[in-house]
């Protein structure tokens, strides 16, 4: 049977690749060299598909229809913008999977709003093009959260969401290898008067948690008070909980952790190693 | 009349900005065909965006519009300035990451004040 192998939660802040030498270079590095672990632990976990969590940014739904979750079954290519230093190129999924999981959600009450074709944007990309593509061979079913724009999805639902997905791969008739990869955060304030304010202590609490396996208690956080504390951009947390909840057992281990104000962003990268 | 059709109008902006040379042809004209009140037509004319938040847009269009209108060449300082009543917030920053902004910023002035005195680019001009 397929199997989750292992998981991350990362950033997926576009000023990495659109803006690189903004921010101080010794954190910059860190993060690239954080992302340059990640692709490692993917190949050296054997893994051969990537389930990336994310969420869109107004760049992909609108108004006229914003999905509450979303499952990319098909044809797959990233990035949507055009100003990250990043050419637009195809994205192999695994199709067999995604279909089975988006079958599995749909017969245990997950009501998936699904892609046949879908253009990433950095939401997952960002993630996708600095530790999935640089593993020939692993290919990245999407999975789009609401998690930026409101109506948010609930964060409890957000669990029950990564639960189903630890299940479905569970019970795939396949060999498939697969990492969950849940992407955002950790604080940022998008748009609003505070933005590049970071709050370092809600982050290493975000990853204290990430580090004990809480995903419950990450769960638990009320979304004014996150909203206070880690910005309009922590609610991004919910793809952390996603990717937590799909794992069966687990212990985190952060790969590292940079406050840079000038990317506006709190970023952590952590790994999700499977527990016996 | 709503802060949907607001977010529609910005949204159309992001999504296909060559509706933005429409409406800075005839602003007026252009946000006629959305359900807008005169408040919130004078909101968008002027990209007031501290009274687009207070009105309830969300700040991931703002920031998207922004650049769109105003160009991208001082993101995402002149927005913050805007947002903050014409005072840049210090970012968090403190100490010599502050005075690594403020040379950053005045790189990007000196080189936006460069591309518009030889004509290649700069700031868009402002839609209304």
């Amino acid at each position: 049977m397929a199997s989750i192998v292992g998981g991350f939660c990362v950033p997926h802040d576009p000023a990495i690749t659109a803006f690189p030498h903004v921010a101080n270079q010794r954190q910059a590095k860190n993060i690239m060299a954080g992302f340059e672990r990640v692709a490692k632990r993917i190949a050296e976990l054997g893994a051969d598909t990537a389930i990336v969590i994310g969420d869109d940014h107004f760049a992909l739904f609108g108004p006229h229809c914003l999905p509450s979750f979303l499952i990319g079954i098909g044809d797959v290519e990233g990035p949507e913008e055009n100003w990250m230093h990043i050419d637009r190129y195809p994205v192999p999924n695994n199709v067999p999977l995604a279909e089975h999981i988006m079958h599995y959600g749909f017969d245990h009450g997950f009501d998936w709003s699904v892609a046949k074709s879908l253009v990433l944007d950095h939401g997952t990309m960002i993630p996708v093009h600095l530790a999935v593509t640089p593993n020939p061979g692993v290919r990245t079913i999407p999975i789009y959260t609401a998690a930026a724009v409101t109506p948010l999805l609930r964060m409890k639902r957000a669990l029950a969401l990564g639960r189903m997905i630890g299940a479905a791969v569970a019970a795939f008739p396949g060999n498939d290898r697969v990492v969950v990869m849940g992407c955002g955060g950790i604080s940022h304030r998008v748009g609003t008067a505070d933005m590049g304010r970071v709050n370092e202590p809600f982050d290493r609490m975000i990853l204290d948690m990430v580090v004990r396996g809480d995903v419950d208690a990450m769960t638990e956080l009320d979304d004014a008070y996150v909203l206070r504390e880690g910005g309009n951009g922590a609610f991004e947390i919910r793809n952390w909980i996603v990717a937590m909840a799909a794992m069966p057992r687990f212990r985190g281990e952060v790969i590292c952790y940079e406050p840079v104000p000038e990317w506006i962003t709190g970023l952590g990268l952590a790994e999700l190693k499977v527990a016996a | 009349m709503s802060v949907h059709a607001v977010e529609k109008v910005f949204w159309e902006f992001g999504n296909k900005p060559s509706r933005i040379e429409e409406f800075r042809r005839d602003p007026e004209a252009y946000l006629k065909a959305y359900p807008l009140s005169a408040q919130e037509r004078a909101m968008i004319r002027q990209v007031d965006l501290k009274a687009l938040a207070a009105h309830g847009v969300n700040t991931l269009l703002t920031l998207m519009v922004w650049p769109l209108l105003k160009g991208a060449d001082d993101m995402p300082f002149d927005y913050l300035v805007h947002m903050n009543d014409g005072k840049l917030p210090d970012m968090g920053m403190t100490g010599f990451k502050a005075i690594g902004l403020k040379g950053y910023i005045r790189f990007r002035q000196i080189r936006s004040a460069l591309r518009r005195a030889f004509g290649r680019g700069g700031t868009a001009r402002v839609g209304a």
